[in-house]
């Protein structure tokens, strides 16, 4: 089964971007054969969704960057998670209650650490496929 | 085909966090999801210096799995050495981190320098139940912060092991009396769970002349591994010692190997006995007048509590017994040995006894038994409801217990036997008032 990825990160080659300040995604497909590459960028057009609202009411942090829900203000985070909303998981250097719950909703697994993409790749597409293959998780 | 297993009466490995949490000032740090710590730690009685709700846990979830969860354990320890004032702390892991591979041996000798010491325990639910888990826990506790060093051993000086805590209610009343027994006929006890024991108790352990052992086999294991460790022999007594005729037996074996001196022995078992006889014969008349309270009784409990009831109630009581069940998932290599406790009771009767974990099976048993009367049931609270069905008079001696809070009692020694009587006895009067 292949699958999309969902990567935050600034600099393409390490996993370093809180979901929260995420603008881009660099999006990885994994094919059947557990190979995987670089498909491209799915990127948040944030001044369009400023546009409709008002950032600086949110009580957090003023500037709307923590995804706080306050009426009459745009919920990043959510528009963050509808624009990874056919990924399988998404990794990001840290993320909070509340955007595990969003993905939850679109059943993506979250997963916040510090480490290169390369690493967090090899890791998540070995996990997945004994899941898939419903073999055990023993590292052998 | 798979194998269902109805109402277990066991925990699994990590459920010996409870053995650590029995050791005073020592607290469990739980690699582990949290659910694992939150059913575990489910237990009445369970508060104190420490209680499970704040047992350090490193929570692990689909990260850790996929990623591996050291760096949080380390974290966890870190944080744990520097805001919780304990004397011991006992890492012990759950089944997730020790099938994707963490290497928690590693994290834990990490801290080899610590001002306090850190063991590390393998509980993963895969290697055992609780009982087995708290081998692993003493294990880890000897085999790590003990020093193998030449003590010189203190005559007189015997190490009590016994009972599980907490899975056994009476365990703290039971280690009291026993040791009050053994200093009565002139030793020295030493016991790390309960009141005022802890890390002193456990640094005492390889001054003693002997280590006792009184259950039927957990805890062997690590009689072996003191005795190789720190030279010292051990006497395994594999009946919990219930009432006069098993208690005197026992002290007279104890002051043999122990070396005590045995005149003083006698003196002291005679004035135990005299006392429970006493007693006995005061009780004689409601000893006959219910005497159609139970033909036949069941024992349903772990190895412990099924061979010292059974050995208490026909050697001291006069009743006959009926199937009874260990449900504690006894080691294969021990049963044998077990079941000829069971062939040696007084009277030349003889016990017939099932290693079953299964309490759908031991219930049918119960349902279909002709017990030629009421049946009289001691086990745990899962056996209220078939006893009850069958007009039966039932005793929660076992876990899960549910309806008796248990602080300091026991049913170890001669008071313990009179007790035990007692317990038995306010049931059955029960029926008659």
């Amino acid at each position: 089964m292949s699958y999309l990825i969902a990567i935050s990160t600034h600099n393409g080659i390490d996993v370093d971007v809180p979901f929260g300040h995420a603008e881009k995604f660099a999006l990885i497909e994994v094919s059947n054969n557990l190979s995987w590459r670089h498909i491209g960028e799915r990127t948040l057009n944030v001044t369009d969704l400023e546009s409709h609202g008002d950032n600086s009411k949110c009580s957090s942090c003023g500037s709307g960057s923590c995804g706080g829900d306050e009426p009459g203000r745009v919920d990043l985070h959510a528009a963050r998670v509808e624009l990874i909303k056919d990924c399988r998981c998404v990794v990001c250097s840290c993320a909070g209650p509340r955007v595990f719950r969003l993905l939850a909703q679109y059943n993506i697994a979250c997963f916040d650490i510090v480490c290169r993409i390369q690493e967090a790749i090899d890791s998540i597409v070995k996990y997945y496929d004994k899941v898939d293959r419903g073999v055990s998780l023993r590292d052998s | 085909m798979a194998k269902l297993l109805d109402k277990q009466r066991y925990k699994c490995a990590m459920g010996a966090m409870q053995s650590v949490q029995a050791i005073n000032r020592a607290i469990p740090i739980l690699h582990s999801g949290p659910g694992c710590a939150q059913k575990l730690g489910d237990v009445v009685g369970g508060s104190g210096y420490f209680s499970p709700n704040i047992f350090p846990c490193t929570s692990i979830n689909e990260k850790d799995v996929v990623f591996g969860g050291v760096k949080k354990l380390h974290t966890t320890i870190e944080n744990a050495l520097r805001v919780i004032d304990a004397d011991l702390y006992v890492v012990m892991t759950g089944c997730i981190p020790e099938i994707v591979g963490d290497d928690v041996q590693s994290v834990v000798d990490e801290f080899a320098d610590a001002d306090k010491p850190v063991v590390f325990a393998s509980t993963a639910g895969f290697k055992g139940n609780n009982y087995k888990g708290y081998e692993a826990v003493i294990s880890a506790i000897t085999g790590q912060y003990l020093k193998k060093t030449n003590v010189e051993k203190e005559k007189g000086l015997v190490n009590i092991w016994a009972d599980v805590p907490y899975q056994d209610l009476f365990w703290l009343g039971n280690i009291q009396e026993l040791s009050r027994l053994l200093e009565e006929i002139g030793l020295k006890a030493n016991f790390i769970f309960g009141y005022n024991r802890g890390i002193s108790a456990i640094n005492r352990i390889p001054a003693a002349a002997l280590n006792l052992l009184v259950s039927p086999w957990v805890g062997e294991r690590n009689m072996k591994e003191l005795e190789k460790k720190f030279g010292t022999p051990y006497l395994h007594y594999p009946v919990l010692p219930i009432g006069a005729f098993e208690t005197s037996k026992f002290l007279r074996k104890v002051a043999e190997v122990a070396g005590a001196d045995k005149e003083l022995a006698e003196e002291v078992i005679k004035k135990h006995e005299d006392y429970y006889y006493y007693l006995i014969e005061r009780y004689a008349d409601m000893f006959l007048e219910a005497r159609v309270m139970a033909k036949q009784f069941t024992v349903v409990a772990d190895a412990q509590y099924t061979l010292g009831i059974t050995k208490f109630l026909v050697n001291d009581l006069g009743l006959t017994p009926a199937r009874q069940f260990i449900a504690d998932d006894t080691p294969k290599e021990f049963q044998e040995a077990i079941t000829k406790e069971f062939q040696n009771l007084n009277y030349g009767i003889k016990a017939e006894v099932e290693f079953q974990t299964d309490s759908y099976k031991i219930h049918q048993y119960i349902d279909t038994h002709d017990y030629h009367g009421y049946p009289l049931v001691l086990g745990g609270y899962y056996e209220k409801e078939v006893t009850t069905a069958n007009s039966g008079h039932f005793l929660n001696i076992s876990w899960p217990v549910d309806d008796k809070v248990v602080m300091d009692d026991f049913y170890v020694g001669y008071t313990g036997g009179i007790r035990l009587i007692e317990d038995i006895y306010s049931v059955v009067l029960q029926r008659w008032n």
